[in-house]
């Protein structure tokens, strides 16, 4: 009734193009039912195929974990049974913790320290504590809590080391100066460093065992002047899962564990550490 | 009335618009911010969907995932209690092997980053103050010369000590000012007063010395070398001996 009350405006507006339009559009209206369907079914199986990577593949890889990090001849069977108490197994991941950094000690390199119960990061040099930083929040991903411990133990029994690293801030900030002709042309380079620049300082790090260390600064951010370093972070963390896609590999689920501190402390600790460096983790 | 006339004037305005400029804003335009549109409903549905929604999805799945072992007790207490002391015990031995790792003589601690400087004796701090250490300047000079004015970073040890120390200017210091670069036993390269009082050598040409440019502390400024004030210079050099140790992030 109402198409054609509007018919009928149309005829009195005697406007032929509106018409024609009009016919085009009931005619257009025929066909998309079939393109509607089409992209109604794309769209679901994509949504199909999503849920499935979101649930099934964090699932998987508890599984795959618990395979890669049970060591059968590790532990007698009586202690394996004993491993199953928290306060046990929390003494042998101090344990662990501590044979990590002793082992870390050896190297020459910086290194640093998580430990997330006292919640401090350590840096350190051949097991001396250099810089401490009290961590402010801590998230875990709930992967680790439903690991098994035996199998926890033996991954945070290793020193973990860094594989992809990206901030918002340059590891070695240098400054290019070119050698001046006379004494003139050295008087206008003198160079002051600037004391009054803000800057938020965010850092990602993407470690061998596959585990991802998030650390943000406790002072107040606002997420649109770090824009380029989320995307950056985001499209790393995706362009890996796509390699393993492309190297026949299943997805994998990256377990995630985020952190804040100070911005100077963060910058301090970014600053040296080397690109390879390792690390000992206390959950 | 007043009504009718604007609603015709205004039929007459459209019905006026160059027919060129309807037919590109229904052909074309129309189109283009359609598509333009869908396109970006398309990306940031996508990008919201990977960024977002799978990662917080996934961390929502391991809640149909039992917590491994929460508030289990070992019901066979001795069996449990003869497992902890080991544990306890080897956790201790390797805590007092980290303790000792530590020097027991005087050492100094220098964070580049912000330019401070902490000396320790022992677990102990003595004292603590501003410094001034490498800028980060990459002097670029003719003949395809580079020199890095950075710090060195790690464990380093004091190699020997220096009262009343005098500069032999290397070749950038010269390069860097826009100088003719004198021989190299020249009289204008030996300058006497800068370095401060006393002067402490780490190896490679690097040294903790003092300065004159006491408003620069705190700052990034140096070619390398770790510069003190006077009082922290002194202290520094009559805490610290040979073979002491210095610890630089």
């Amino acid at each position: 009734m109402e198409i054609a009350e509007d018919n009928q405006d149309i005829i009195n507006n005697k406007d032929n193009k509106v018409l024609q339009e009009f016919e085009k559009n009931v005619l257009q209206k025929k066909k998309t039912p079939i393109l509607f369907k089409i992209l109604i079914t794309i769209a679901s199986l994509f949504i199909c195929y999503f849920i499935f990577l979101m649930f099934y593949f964090p699932i998987k890889q508890v599984k795959e974990f618990n395979n890669t990090y049970a060591d059968s001849t590790l532990y007698s069977e009586e202690e394996k049974i004993i491993l199953l108490d928290d306060n046990y197994s929390s003494l042998k991941i101090k344990e662990a913790f501590l044979q990590t950094r002793l082992s870390m000690a050896k190297s020459d390199s910086i290194c640093f320290s998580i430990d997330l119960v006292d919640s401090l990061l350590m840096l350190e040099v051949k097991g001396v504590v250099i810089h401490e930083a009290k961590i402010t929040k801590i998230e875990i991903s709930r992967f680790f809590s439903r690991v098994d411990n035996e199998a926890l133990i033996k991954f945070l029994s290793e020193s973990f080391i860094i594989g992809n690293k990206n901030a918002t801030i340059e590891k070695e900030p240098y400054i290019l100066k070119k050698a001046p002709k006379d004494t003139i042309e050295a008087a206008t380079q003198i160079f002051t460093p600037d004391t009054l620049a803000q800057e938020i300082i965010c850092m990602t790090m993407l470690f061998n065992k596959n585990l991802l260390l998030e650390i943000n600064q406790s002072e107040e951010k606002p997420e649109h002047k770090n824009i380029s370093y989320n995307i950056k972070t985001k499209v790393q963390s995706f362009k890996y899962i796509i390699n393993r896609v492309f190297d026949y590999k299943s997805p994998t689920y990256i377990p995630k564990i985020s952190i804040e501190l100070p911005k100077r402390d963060i910058k301090s600790i970014y600053r040296a550490i080397p690109y390879h460096s390792q690390m000992a983790l206390h959950l | 009335m007043k009504n009718e006339v604007s609603t015709n004037t205004g039929n007459e305005n459209t019905n006026k618009k160059p027919f060129f400029l309807r037919s590109i804003w229904e052909r074309w335009l129309k189109k283009f911010l359609k598509y333009l549109s869908i396109f970006f409903i398309i990306v940031f549905g996508t990008t919201w969907l990977l960024f977002y929604v799978i990662p917080f999805a996934q961390e929502l799945s391991f809640l149909f995932l039992p917590e491994t072992h929460k508030g289990f007790i070992a019901a066979d207490n001795k069996t449990s209690d003869k497992f902890k002391d080991k544990v306890i015990k080897n956790t201790l031995k390797i805590q007092r092997k980290l303790d000792s790792n530590f020097p027991r003589a005087a050492y100094i601690i220098i964070n580049s980053t912000e330019n401070k400087f902490f000396l320790y004796s022992g677990k102990r701090l003595i004292r603590k103050g501003m410094c001034s250490t490498g800028s980060y300047t990459l002097l670029q000079g003719s003949e395809n010369q580079q020199w890095i004015f950075k710090t060195p970073r790690g464990s380093m040890r004091i190699h020997g000590k220096t009262t009343s120390p005098v500069w032999k200017k290397p070749d950038w210091a010269f390069i860097e000012e826009g100088l003719p670069v004198p021989p190299v036993n020249d009289n204008s390269r030996f300058e006497y007063g800068t370095l401060g009082d006393y002067a402490l050598s780490l190896g490679d040409g690097y040294l903790i010395h003092g300065t004159l440019y006491k408003r620069f502390l705190g700052l990034p400024v140096t070619h390398g070398c770790i510069r003190l004030n006077d009082d922290d210079l002194k202290s520094v050099y009559n805490t610290l001996t040979v073979g002491s140790k210095v610890f630089i992030y």
